[in-house]
């Protein structure tokens, strides 16, 4: 192997060193070590490959992407030069509306008996898959007014330390005859889930007016009630986080 | 059975991919499109995967999958190609780069050829191998190891361009302050 030889072959050499025991690479790397000029070579490449990998890995993501991927929305409403995009967005669209995707997405078996405790855990199950949110909107008026409208959901009360943040979209879900509406948030590139639900649904709902924390395997989770609704808010986090978000001290 | 949180899975892969497709696309709402397909046919056909060690090299090569797919549907734009027949890289060093603006190499990446960039780009952003970037392109190993070496060198071109073209402005402009007595 020559020294050109070697060169082309080093590019592809990755500076983390997962590829030393890599023999393809052996002979190469042997004549990197025992010759000072390739020995100089080599150690700038490694640096510029280096250089160039901390460049692309400072490139922004936009903020509510994460958000808009959970929710299943294909952002519509901004301008394109590419005629895919919106093929690819209607598409979608089309096809989570119209194909048993949609179908699945947006039943939900409970798993549990009818209790406040089993139906946490099956809400954490739920927000474990992709479902399709309903109503999609960033504003908590519009989410209001939808579930009045359109499921009869009304009387229910959204911390004002969660409102203030924008909102994905809402959703009602039907577990054991139990209506129970949704609605997400996004808060700080983190999707805050609020569940609402008839107060005296379940007979070991909570009643206490001041929240409370629980973690509910990967759920970080604060559940609290104010007749004539309970309510229970969780994120994939830690209490921390979530406690910051809710500053749960007194009745909401 | 895979047993996987989709809002983890998302958490964990979508910035990385979203870099990937914008290196594709040029185009922030368009990276944004393509990252959201992704994790769609992730939702919708992920459950075909056995093997969760594969999850991230899937969410890769379907990506790329679609970025190519979409292409059917692309207007034809004039693309600027660079062409680099040196055997020796560029003269550029690693600090020259670091001090480049990241948008700057972006804008580079760009730049060249698309079969070139993307081998180049999953070498760089994700630490894959030669090998892991033949699975996920779907190309033979070779073709990737001659692909990484021309778009490097047609990288490090456009890099070192870019660097002579900043520096000439400040000299310029030094110069320009001079002449008004600044």
């Amino acid at each position: 192997m020559n020294k050109d030889e070697a060169k082309y072959l080093l590019q592809s050499y990755r500076p983390s060193g997962k590829d030393a025991n890599d023999p393809h690479f052996e002979e190469a790397l042997a004549l990197a070590q025992s010759d000072p000029e390739m020995q100089g070579w080599f150690a700038r490449q490694q640096g510029i490959t280096q250089a160039i990998s901390d460049k692309l890995h400072e490139i922004e993501v936009p903020k509510d992407l994460k958000a808009r991927i959970l929710s299943g929305k294909i952002e519509q409403d901004n301008p394109r030069q590419w005629t895919f995009g919106h093929t690819l967005a209607a598409a979608a669209i089309i096809l989570i509306l119209l194909t048993p995707v949609a179908w699945y997405a947006n039943q939900f078996q409970p798993t549990g008996p009818k209790t406040y405790a089993a139906m946490k855990l099956d809400m954490g199950n739920y927000l474990s898959r992709f479902f399709v949110l309903e109503k999609q909107s960033d504003s908590v008026d519009e989410m209001r007014t939808y579930l009045s409208s359109e499921h009869g959901f009304t009387d229910f009360k959204v911390p004002e330390t969660l409102s203030q943040y924008p909102g994905i979209g809402c959703q009602m879900i039907d577990w054991h005859n139990e209506p129970i509406a949704l609605i997400c948030f996004v808060v700080d590139n983190e999707v805050v889930h609020l569940f609402m639900m008839d107060s005296d649904a379940f007979e070991d709902e909570p009643t206490s007016l001041i929240p409370e924390f629980e973690q509910i395997n990967e759920w970080a989770t604060y559940t609290w009630s104010e007749a004539p609704r309970s309510y229970l808010v969780s994120t994939l986090g830690d209490e921390e986080f979530l406690t910051r978000v809710l500053k749960p001290k007194r009745p909401f | 059975m895979l047993e996987l949180n989709f809002e983890e899975i998302v958490d964990k892969h979508y910035t990385m991919l979203y870099r990937f497709a914008l290196t594709l696309t040029h185009n922030e709402a368009n990276a944004c499109d393509l990252t959201q397909q992704t994790f769609y046919k992730w939702a919708t056909k992920g459950h075909q995967l056995r093997d969760p060690k594969k999850l991230k090299s899937w969410l890769f090569t379907t990506l790329h999958r679609e970025f190519l797919s979409s292409k059917r549907f692309e207007k034809r734009h004039p693309h600027y190609t660079v062409e680099v027949v040196e055997s020796e890289l560029p003269a550029v060093t690693a600090d020259v780069i670091s001090r480049i603006d990241s948008s700057v190499a972006v804008e580079a990446l760009e730049r060249i050829e698309e079969h070139f960039r993307v081998p180049l780009v999953l070498f760089h952003l994700e630490d894959y191998s030669y090998k892991e970037i033949a699975e996920i392109l779907e190309i033979p190993i070779g073709t990737v190891m001659s692909r990484l070496s021309r778009g490097r060198n047609q990288l490090l071109k456009l890099l070192t361009d870019s660097e002579k073209e900043s520096e000439s402005k400040i000299i310029s402009l030094a110069n320009q302050e001079k002449t008004q007595g600044l």
